[in-house]
């Protein structure tokens, strides 16, 4: 509002806006605020009356009208002054008339905004509600996270050690710091009979109190030293117990014969409530789901790796995410400098883990969407880029009705009409445009809000709490009102300026004057300038997009099915999974049209990933110093059913058995990492965790593969042998002959016949890929249809301009053909001066993309934001564009009759 | 400085008498002169600042008022606007000015009251 208010302050002549701007801006800020305090609706009402005044009264003081005071007793034009109600109601009902007169117009012109404005606002609903609206916990903006910076590696996001978890909470600038694993976990727990797969947050006891909610029934963990029970959360009460307040107090069992516990079900949280966000695991979610079905507390009990052999807290394993709450008024800097000096004592104390580990402080919210700030910032910028152009369609059109109705101004300037009642009366035509095109565009917008959730990446964080809320609403009738003054100010402008003598002297030939055919040629040239800086935007992530799926991901995706299978609870508590997973693999190797069977612990590209600090033979290193490597398993044929090639030495055979010589397999990274101009194969290493951990001997080097993102480098990573310590929730992979989804019915079926729970996550490799890029796809898909629509909008821009040019030229091209040019020198002629003003668009444009362009640096993979081809395919685009729009009416003025033509 | 009679500004738009019977009393602000006016009319619609300013700047060209500096630990933007001796005179012409006007329409009984 205030910058509006700024810009309005523009109609100001410069002298006046120099004197009294500031005071002008104090003022306007100091009446809005005033309003306020009764309601948010007369805080807005008053903006909008001021803002308008500001036009207003700008104009009236260029032309240098003498100032009136509404309805006072001796001014002249009683009732008919410049904002008085009279004189509005006057203007709202001739310019009702006139939209009665020219329906058509009115309803392309209210078309067209409410589709600029429904989109932006659209846009600046989830930019609200992801960026801009507070998380939903207690004081959210004193909330920071905490993890452990890898300063060798220069890793910032690690997950902290119970140790350092412990330490940081003596940190005097911190009221309160809570951790919780940086993962989720996936477990079986059983209410009455079946098990069922639940998804778990666990966290220390107090976390609900830091965050500042307490539950909607029942009661969270308390202060004991070792509570026991979960809360559940609301949409895992909703969807299990149908909303039932009975059950806190129930109990559940967790885990199988032998190892089962009864956990009582102590509270159910509020239906706003979400904890953690995905982007608060830091990126080291166990699953794709997010979606928390229960908390558990963290214990000493239930979690043997808190502590280490002496019984003093670990300081070797990193997996904890730390929240905390700063004391009141103490800044996230000296948080951050307490927590950097804890940091450094401790490196001192215990060199041997926590040497090179220094801590990253960062506000909560920042670390939940921090990442989606610049695509969402981009999609805004985006539409807004869209709305100008509709605007300036828009006020092209204006004037030249504004033009048409040049003789109607001028008889009733003559009859005593002032400058200022010929402003009012084109803006509030204007403004009854936008203010309807805002109102459809509320409707435009739910319907776009709803196509854009749909299309929208499910991870995206916060994207569940989207919603039209008031903001939104006071949001897109700023935009009314905005783009309502916008388009009117110029032909507000054209027609103050209209001199009572000027167009009635005229004669019938009204010509439209210079400046008017100036402004409409800048208006072109602007918008054409706009459309080129949204489609250079859209063509640099299209070849983003096609490098990112043409990345190669170091496997085959192609004819592959995956799925996640849980070993049955009694095979896993009788110890010996063997048989189990030989069962397994031949009734899957059985399925017809299946080539190849293997599995992992973490499938590439679909989940996550785990690391583990790797000690190797013959080369002494502190633990701090060890390197971290990720961690996989690999089931039955791993490598040939993905398609990962080996490039030195072998992968696993059945003779690598439980008992034997334990080995594994590294991918290059690795090789390339530890062993630089060494063969690895023959090396030995072993986990860094404990003395007790035996050497594996590496057999073989297979390639690297993807398994974050595809954008990202491949990571150093050992494999393997499910053999020698088989996994209870693996991934599996068929390769298939023909068509991999159709095989997923037959495979449901075999596992389920070896009394096995139904696989998870069934889904085909392509679409796990295709899933990996949804992000990128998503914001491509708007850019794309924005960039569309600015070039659709532009081509209509110019065919407009350069119809009513071509209609004013009709008397020259007459005179013209009459003189022996032929109508193709005309068309020429037309078209010619189209793509002049284009192309003059176009140069600004460019420059203003190159200007832009570093801004899109962070959405870009494998193109230059300066990328020439693009920009030279875009010019061209749009330069056939508007020769497409400007031949339309170029083709008409070639069939101009010169006899006709000059007649008249 | 050009002398100038005050009656030569006469008749003052409504406005501009509004303003110096409001500064009459001492030095104001620019919101506070706002007030002033809109308590004082009680108006349909709240008093348009843009009139407001573009009578200020035509009262100052006229040397009717004159602008101050923002006071010491002030708002910097804030500025205080004071009635000059012209314009105190301008405004007593005035006011006498109105006042024989609404003379004239008692006596075509116009309004209420007798004539003094």
């Amino acid at each position: 509002m205030k910058a509006l208010h700024r810009l309005a302050l523009f109609a100001y002549p410069r002298a006046f806006r120099h004197q009294f701007g500031d005071e002008l801006q104090g003022l306007f800020e100091r009446r809005v605020a005033a309003r306020r305090e009764r309601s948010a609706v007369a805080a807005l009402l008053i903006a909008a009356f001021l803002l308008a005044d500001a036009v207003i009264s700008g104009l009236a003081q260029r032309f240098r009208q003498a100032p009136d005071l509404p309805g006072s007793p001796s001014s002249p034009h009683r009732g008919r002054s410049v904002l008085s109600w009279d004189s509005i109601r006057r203007d709202l009902a001739y310019a009702m008339r006139q939209f009665g007169r020219t329906p058509g117009f009115a309803v392309l012109t209210v078309g067209s905004l409410a589709l600029g404005i429904g989109a932006s606002t659209a846009i600046f609903a989830v930019v609200h509600s992801v960026l801009l609206r507070p998380l939903p916990y207690e004081d959210p903006d004193a909330l920071v996270t905490i993890w452990s910076h890898n300063t060798r590696n220069d890793e910032p996001n690690n997950p902290v050690s119970p140790a350092n978890f412990e330490a940081f909470r003596s940190a005097p600038s911190l009221a309160a710091v809570e951790g919780l694993y940086s993962f989720l976990t996936p477990a079986q727990v059983r209410f009455d009979g079946e098990p069922e797969p639940v998804l778990i947050s666990q966290i220390t006891p107090g976390m609900f109190t830091l965050l500042g909610r307490s539950p909607a029934i029942g009661r969270t963990f308390g202060d004991s030293e070792a509570p026991d029970g979960a809360v559940l959360s609301h949409a895992f009460w909703q969807r299990r117990f149908g909303g039932d307040p009975d059950v806190i107090g129930r109990t559940m069992i967790v885990g199988g014969a032998g190892a089962a516990a009864t956990v009582p079900i102590l509270g159910v949280m509020p239906e706003d409530f979400t904890f953690p966000y995905g982007s608060m695991l830091a990126g080291t979610g166990f699953t794709r789901s997010v979606a928390v079905d229960m908390w558990w507390p963290i214990s000493r009990q239930r979690d043997s790796r808190l502590v280490d052999a002496t019984g003093q807290p670990n300081r070797a394993i990193h997996y904890f995410g730390v929240v905390a709450r700063l004391a009141p008024g103490v800044t996230i800097e000296r948080a951050r400098a307490d927590l950097e000096t804890i940091a450094t004592v401790r490196a001192q104390t215990f060199p041997d883990t926590n040497e090179g580990w220094g801590v990253t402080v960062r506000p909560l919210h920042e670390q939940t969407v921090g990442r989606l700030r610049p695509a969402l910032l981009l999609l805004l910028a985006g539409v807004v880029v869209v709305l100008l152009i509709t605007c300036m369609n828009v006020a092209n059109v204006l004037l030249a009705r504004a033009a048409g109705r040049g003789r109607d101004l001028a008889i009733r300037s003559a009859l005593g009409a002032s400058g200022g009642r010929l402003v009012q009366q084109t803006l509030i035509e204007s403004l009854l445009l936008s203010t309807a095109g805002g109102l459809a565009g509320l409707g435009f917008m739910s319907l776009a809000l709803g196509a854009l959730l749909a299309a929208a990446p499910a991870n995206l964080p916060r994207i569940a709490e989207v919603s039209s809320t008031w903001p939104v609403v006071v949001f897109a009738m700023a935009l009314s009102l905005a783009s309502g003054i916008g388009v009117g100010i110029i032909p507000a402008l054209s027609a103050a300026r209209s001199r009572a003598g000027d167009s009635l002297r005229d004669g019938v030939r009204t010509t439209a004057s210079r400046t008017r055919q100036r402004t409409r040629a800048a208006l072109i040239v602007a918008e054409v300038a706009l459309a080129m800086i949204l489609t250079v935007g859209c063509g640099l992530l299209l070849r983003s997009f096609i490098s990112v799926l043409s990345v190669d991901p170091g496997f085959k995706s192609d004819h592959l099915l995956t799925m996640q299978v849980a070993v049955p609870a009694r095979v896993a508590a009788g110890g010996d999974l063997l048989p189990f997973y030989d069962q397994l693999e031949s009734r899957l190797r059985a399925l017809p049209g299946v080539t190849a069977v293997g599995g992992t612990t973490r499938l590439p590209l679909g989940s996550t990933s785990v690391t583990t600090y790797l000690e190797i033979e013959g080369r002494p290193l502190t633990p701090s110093e060890r390197p971290e490597v990720e961690m996989r398993r690999a089931v039955f044929d791993y490598f040939t059913a993905m398609g990962i090639p080996t490039l030195r030495g072998r992968t696993f055979t059945a003779d690598d058995r439980a008992g034997g010589p334990a080995v594994a397999v590294v991918n290059q990274a690795l090789a390339a990492r530890l062993f630089p101009g060494d063969d690895p194969v023959g090396r030995r290493v072993r986990f860094a965790s404990s003395q007790s951990q035996t050497w594996m001997t590496i057999v073989g080097v297979v390639g690297n593969v993807r398994h974050l993102t595809l954008e990202e480098t491949p990571k150093p990573e050992i494999y393997m042998y499910y053999r020698q310590g088989p996994p209870v929730g693996p991934f599996l992979v068929l390769r298939t002959a023909g068509d991999p989804a159709e095989l997923a019915d037959a495979a449901r079926a075999a596992i389920r016949r070896l009394g096995a729970d139904p696989p998870r996550d069934v889904r085909t490799m392509e679409a796990i890929r295709g899933q990996s890029v949804a992000m990128r796809r998503f914001i491509l898909l708007l850019v794309g249809s924005f960039g569309v629509l600015a070039l659709a909008l532009a081509a209509l821009g110019v065919f407009g301009v350069v119809t009513l040019i071509a209609a004013e030229r009709t008397t020259e091209v007459g005179v013209r053909l009459a003189l022996g040019a032929t109508p193709r020198q005309v068309l020429g002629m037309v078209v010619g001066q189209a793509l002049r003003l284009a192309g003059f668009g176009v140069v600004l444009g460019v420059i203003a993309a190159l200007a832009v362009a570093p801004f899109l640096e962070s959405q870009l993979f494998g193109v230059g934001a300066i990328d020439p081809l693009t920009y030279a395919t875009v010019a061209f685009v749009l330069l056939i564009t508007a020769a497409l729009g400007a031949s339309v009416p170029a083709r008409r003025a070639m069939r101009v009759d010169p006899a006709a033509a000059l007649r008249t | 400085m050009p002398f100038k009679s005050s009656e030569s500004l006469l008749p003052l738009t409504p406005i501009s008498f509004e303003i110096l019977l409001a500064l009459i009393e001492g030095e104001l602000h620019g919101y506070a002169i706002l007030q002033a006016v809109e308590d004082r009319l009680a108006g349909r619609l709240p008093m348009r600042t843009g009139t407001l300013y573009r009578a200020l700047a035509r009262l100052l060209d006229e040397e009717l008022i004159e602008r101050t500096e923002a006071a010491e630990d002030d708002d910097p933007r804030r500025r205080y606007y004071r009635i000059t001796a012209l314009g105190r005179d301008t405004a007593k012409a005035e006011a006498r000015r109105l006042a024989d006007q609404v003379d004239a329409a008692r006596a075509h009984r116009l309004l209420p009251g007798t004539r003094k």
